[in-house]
C-alpha cells in the first residue's frame, strides 16, 4: 500500500440499513486490513497478516455480512491499491465464500478501470483455481496487453 | 550479465495523473524496500528462457506458498555504470546450486535508488519483464525436485505441499 489516504469506509455500505454496530464492525475491518498493508506490502507467494485479519473476521461468525463487505471493499474504485490488496489476501483463502460469491467478485472487479484492481482479481481467480471463473475470463475484452496474456494463460492452466 | 528482480507489475504502470514515461512511486515504494540500503538480484549470464527459469526457480522455491512470479532482468553493466555497488552474497534458496548467483545492490541512497527505479522500469516498457503463471511456478519446482536439485526440507511445509500433492 503506498497511498496515504485511507478509505472512506462510508463509501462501503450496500444501500441496506444497516446499524451503528455493524458500521462499526465494518470500519473496525476496513482500518485492520489499512494499517495491515500500510505496514507491509503484499508480496507475491509470502504469507500477509491481512490474511489472518480476513479469515478470522470470517470463522468468527456472520460471514455472509463479511463477504458483502470485502466485495465492496475490493471494489471500490475510490482505493485502487487497498482494492487490489484486499483482492490478492481474499485469493489466498481457500475457502472464502461460495463459486458463485467468487465469480461474482471477479466478474465486478474485471469491470473497474483499474489495471491494479484487474490484475488482483486475475490474481485471486487463478489462486481459486475455480473452473467456473474460465467464462468470465476468457469473455473478458481486457485492454492491457500484459494483463490479457495473463488472462489467457490463467485460462488455460485452469483448464487443462 | 542480467541481474534479476521480482517485481510487482501493476505497480509500475502509471496512474492517476501520471505522464507516460514517469515512474510511479507505488513500483518504488512496493518494490524497492531496501533493507541495510540494499537490495536483493540474482545473477543471470543471458536473458535465455531457461536461464532465466533457473533464477526463478530460486525465488519462488524460497517463498511461503506457491504462486505467480513477476520478475525483471536489468543490464549490470549499465547499473555499475551508472554507479551502484554490487556485492555477491549467499542468496537463501533451498535450490542450493543456485544460491551463489545472488547479489546484492548496495550502498543504495536516494539517488541511487532513483537510478535503480529508472532502470526497473526502462525494462518493463523494454519487455524485459515475464509472468510465470502458479502453473508454471509448480511445474518450474516440481521438475527441480525430480531432479534433486533442491533440498525438499528447505521448503516451506505449506510451499511443498502444494507441489507435491
Amino acid at each position: 500500500m503506498t497511498t496515504t489516504t485511507q478509505p472512506d469506509t462510508a463509501s462501503l455500505t450496500n444501500g441496506a440499513t444497516v446499524g451503528h454496530d455493524l458500521d462499526a464492525d465494518r470500519e473496525s475491518l476496513a482500518t485492520a486490513l489499512w494499517t495491515s498493508f500500510e505496514s507491509e506490502p503484499i508480496e507475491d507467494g509470502m504469507e500477509h497478516p491481512a490474511e489472518t485479519i480476513i479469515v478470522d473476521a470470517y470463522r468468527s461468525g456472520g460471514s455472509q455480512r463479511l463477504l458483502a463487505w470485502l466485495k465492496s471493499l475490493s471494489t471500490d474504485a475510490s482505493q485502487p491499491s487497498f482494492a487490489a490488496s484486499v483482492l490478492r489476501c481474499m485469493g489466498r483463502i481457500d475457502d472464502l465464500g461460495d463459486v458463485p460469491w467468487r465469480v461474482g467478485v471477479l466478474r465486478e472487479s474485471l469491470a473497474i478501470d483499474n489495471v491494479e484492481i484487474r490484475d488482483a482479481a486475475v490474481q485471486a481467480a487463478e489462486l481459486w483455481a475455480d473452473v467456473e471463473v474460465v467464462d468470465v475470463l476468457r469473455s473478458h475484452s481486457e485492454p492491457e496487453p500484459w494483463i490479457r496474456q495473463y488472462i489467457l494463460d490463467v485460462a488455460d492452466d485452469l483448464t487443462s | 550479465m542480467y541481474l534479476v528482480r521480482k517485481v510487482t507489475r501493476a505497480k509500475w504502470s502509471g496512474g492517476e495523473g501520471l505522464a507516460d514515461g514517469e515512474i510511479p512511486a507505488d513500483g518504488v515504494t512496493a518494490d524497492l524496500r531496501t533493507q541495510r540500503n540494499s537490495l536483493s538480484f540474482w545473477r543471470c549470464p543471458t536473458d535465455a528462457h531457461g536461464e532465466l527459469d533457473d533464477l526463478a526457480l530460486a525465488i519462488a522455491a524460497g517463498r511461503d506458498f506457491l504462486d505467480k512470479l513477476e520478475f525483471v532482468w536489468l543490464d549490470d553493466d549499465e547499473l555499475t555504470d551508472d554507479g551502484l555497488a554490487l556485492n555477491d552474497t549467499p542468496g537463501r534458496t533451498p535450490v542450493t546450486e543456485l544460491s551463489e548467483l545472488h547479489v546484492d545492490v548496495t550502498q543504495l541512497d536516494y539517488l541511487r535508488l532513483g537510478t535503480l527505479a529508472r532502470s526497473i522500469h526502462a525494462a518493463i516498457e523494454d519487455n524485459r519483464y515475464r509472468r510465470l503463471t502458479r502453473r508454471s511456478v509448480k511445474n518450474l519446482i516440481a521438475d527441480a525436485i525430480e531432479q534433486d536439485r533442491i533440498d525438499t526440507d528447505a521448503l516451506s511445509p505449506k510451499l511443498r505441499e502444494q507441489v507435491e500433492g
